[in-house]
């Protein structure tokens, strides 16, 4: 076993680089998308275009609270210029406050006094006529409230009358000063920050690592080369063990990487949760058997790693680490079954796969010994 | 008399690579069908995903701790009514259940009132409904919570005007029984005028533009796509690996590198360009859309630049870089950065304003953008010039670069 790790630290020697920096890629990688992806959602708003058919004061009020929505970026067109950039999907819809808005609003109305353009390609027309609906409410709700209060001072006949605007006045003064309602968001099991609780990271880094695992493993084919195998006969360990010896190597540092990494993932992210070591272990256990068998089935080193790349993409896409697939899993249960990517994400061992790996490379030993026997 | 070598061998290799395909044709429908699979599987996940499914709607529960008329009122109206369509179920529970559920995975999220939720309401007391969201379904829970946002700016403004009208009808000296019923009445008089805000909102539907479909849209950018993993799959399938020896003599000869680069280029850009030019025909018939022979010459002219540019990059990235790894790796984040840029996964009016202005820049965004004008919006004038002139750069930048390297090895 010395000879072997000397051996193959004398081999790492001359690539010390390239081997390094596949071994610290997954969790890198993970921190650099994590980060790129968080800036890019915080400061991703919905285009749309806002015509004024009026521009009295309460026009312009709506106009600028509808402006400071942080989700929003509004640009103030006129009615033929916003159709026609909507037309040309420059804007995701168009937000008309129409003609008499004022006046409706006064005399406590609140029909079709803004109307909205979509297009089948308006991506996000709904939640933004909400947001719009929802502040224009506020305006007619407190002219509601102004004249149920006239009414009221006039049927108790009271000496006391205010005008409409005094009342509206108030209304707003005593939502702006109290915050009177808000509602306050946590997850159920722990402290999960919700900026990282929608990325799957330990998705993306399952991802990565099952790129880096596989590509670390080119010495296989790379010592398996004709020239080199001639040579274990004459030799004191023979081939398969040297192969069984080395993965041993590759699976102690791979599994230190994993902890370290985790726990700088953790620092990073607070409140995220960790999975166990039985679930860390399990899951390395199947990449690096399943590396390995992989890297046994290639002769050809350029073709391995294109096989590498499709292979990370293909279950990228399909394992649920980046996109949700229950709608499908949902339908064909199995699917969930076979998804080697399953049980880690979901925080449980992998044990299915383990194991099948685990027989089928007791069946390549088998084989071996036999054969060169 | 250096030029004619030069094309001679760059003609010897571009037949070599040909031989190479004709030797692996097995593996040809392989290379043209993972991309396609890939797309595929990419739409079917997200029709699955937009498409709410009436079988599994997302279940929030509500736990009531206040009792009083007004949270009975609230509650029932949201079981009984499909205030928030289909897509959302709401029933009433206490926490327990509702903690229960959540860890059996059966609720996406629960909802608080507490204790004197109405007494405060009225008294102008500040109050907090929790949202508690169930972590293995994050994207759901956050749904929900935009959805209560939503509602609670609407109670807020209503609490305002009850709170305003309890003071004025305190000024008008009614007495405390009174106003009580008077609130009471008010709230819910609210509450349905709250509910009734659709009519704030006259809607309509441009439906002149009965040929920007989502369909087309996303067919023409799903095209886009398999187009270019078509270009890196044949860019990386005539890959060729020399050994030392094998170099040094070709070298001999007077073959560089760069010989062998350009005839990677011309060869999987003309088997790419055979192929779009095929499917292109393919795609319009399937989007039934009206397209003149002028429109078929002025994408194919683009879609030629582009493909240019994208493999003069590909070819860029392996000259930098000696490592056959980190090379593939680079040349699938730039494939991966273009595509997201260019457009065709989500449409740039949706990116932060700086996103926007660095993917003006980018040739696979320019290049999508003009495909959609030609094909979407009917455009008739095409600006090819800042196309072209990255094409031209792109090339002499490859070829200083690689004469530059081989300069420096030897």
């Amino acid at each position: 076993m010395r000879h072997l790790i000397i051996t193959r630290f004398i081999h790492l020697k001359k690539q010390w680089f390239s081997f390094f920096l596949w071994l610290v890629l997954p969790f890198i990688a993970t921190i650099i998308i994590i980060q790129i992806t968080s800036y890019i959602q915080q400061d991703t708003k919905v285009p749309i275009g806002l015509v004024l058919e009026e521009e009295t004061n309460q026009a312009m009020n709506l106009y600028q609270s509808i402006e400071e929505s942080p989700l929003l970026r509004v640009e103030k067109l006129n009615k033929t210029d916003a159709l026609r950039n909507l037309k040309k999907h420059e804007i995701d819809s168009v937000f008309i406050i129409r003609d008499g808005y004022e006046n409706a609003i006064k005399s406590g109305q609140r029909n079709q006094l803004i109307q909205g353009y979509h297009s089948n390609l308006s991506f996000a027309y709904n939640p933004v006529k909400e947001m719009i609906a929802s502040l224009v409410q506020q305006e007619t709700g407190r002219s509601k409230a102004a004249y149920f209060i006239m009414d009221l001072s006039k049927e108790h006949s009271s000496n006391l009358s205010w005008t409409w605007d005094e009342i509206v006045e108030t209304s707003k003064m005593v939502q702006q000063e109290e915050n009177l309602l808000h509602s306050t968001f946590t997850y159920a099991s722990n402290s999960i920050e919700r900026e990282t609780s929608t990325f799957n990271v330990w998705g993306i880094w399952a991802l990565l690592s099952i790129l880096s695992t596989m590509l670390l493993f080119d010495w296989i084919i790379k010592e398996r080369s004709k020239n080199i195998k001639i040579r274990f006969p004459f030799m004191k360990i023979s081939f398969q063990n040297y192969l069984l010896g080395n993965l041993l190597i590759y699976t102690v540092i791979l599994f230190l990487m994993d902890g370290i990494s985790l726990i700088i993932i953790y620092q990073l992210f607070n409140g995220i949760n960790l999975p166990s070591i039985g679930t860390l272990f399990s899951f390395r256990m199947m990449l690096i058997l399943g590396a390995f068998l992989l890297a046994l089935c290639f002769k050809n080193i350029f073709n391995y790693y294109s096989f590498s790349f499709a292979f990370t993409l293909f279950l990228a896409i399909s394992s649920g680490a980046l996109f949700p697939v229950k709608g499908i899993t949902n339908r064909f249960t199995w699917l969930e079954f076979v998804n080697p990517l399953n049980s880690f994400l979901s925080g449980n061992a992998t044990i299915l796969w383990s194991f099948i790996l685990i027989i089928i490379s007791g069946i390549w030993y088998g084989r071996e010994v036999f054969r060169n026997a | 008399m250096f030029t004619m070598t030069f094309l001679k061998l760059t003609f010897l290799f571009i037949k070599s690579n040909l031989k190479k395909l004709q030797r692996k044709w097995i593996s040809l429908p392989l290379l043209l069908l993972f991309p396609i699979l890939i797309i595929t599987m990419i739409a079917v996940i997200f029709i699955m995903l937009f498409t709410p499914s009436e079988t599994n709607p997302i279940k929030v529960g509500i736990v009531n701790y206040d009792e009083s008329q007004e949270t009975k009122m609230v509650i029932e109206l949201l079981e009984s009514t499909s205030q928030f369509g289909e897509i959302i179920q709401v029933s009433a529970m206490d926490e327990n259940k509702a903690k229960k559920y959540i860890d059996d995975n059966m609720l996406s999220a629960y909802i608080i009132f507490k204790k004197n939720f109405t007494n405060d309401l009225y008294t102008g007391n500040s109050v907090e409904i929790p949202i508690v969201g169930n972590p293995k379904e994050p994207i759901k829970s956050l749904l929900v919570e935009e959805l209560f946002n939503s509602i609670a700016r609407h109670i807020a403004a209503s609490q305002a005007n009850i709170l305003t009208i309890n003071y004025y009808a305190s000024e008008l000296g009614m007495d405390e029984n009174e106003r009580q019923t008077l609130l009471f009445e008010q709230f819910k008089e609210f509450l349905f005028y709250t509910l009734g805000k659709d009519q704030i909102l006259k809607e309509e539907e441009l439906e002149n533009i009965a040929t920007t479909s989502p369909i087309q849209y996303y067919g023409l950018a799903g095209w886009f796509i398999i187009t270019t993993a078509w270009l890196l799959l044949f860019y990386i399938f005539f890959h060729q690996e020399d050994k030392f020896k094998i170099k040094q003599r070709m070298k001999l000869y007077g073959v560089t590198e760069l010989q062998q680069i350009i005839a990677k280029i011309v060869v999987s850009f003309v088997i790419t360009f055979i192929l779009i030019s095929i499917t292109f025909v393919g795609l319009i018939l399937i989007l039934d859309s009206e397209f003149m022979l002028s429109d078929y010459i002025k994408v194919l002219a683009i879609m030629t630049l582009y493909s240019i540019l994208f493999l003069t990059g590909l070819a860029l990235i392996e000259v930098i870089i000696p490592s056959q790894k980190l090379s593939l790796l680079i040349q699938s984040i730039m494939t991966i950065f273009l595509l997201l840029l260019s457009g065709a996964f989500v449409p740039t009016i949706y990116f932060p304003i700086t996103v926007q202005e660095i993917s003006n820049y980018l040739f696979s965004n320019q290049a999508f953008y003009w495909l959609t004008e030609i094909l979407i919006h009917e455009r008739f004038y095409i600006d090819y010039i800042p196309l072209l002139f990255m094409t031209i750069a792109g090339l002499f930048v490859l070829i200083g670069i690689s004469r530059w390297k081989e300069r420096t090895n030897s």
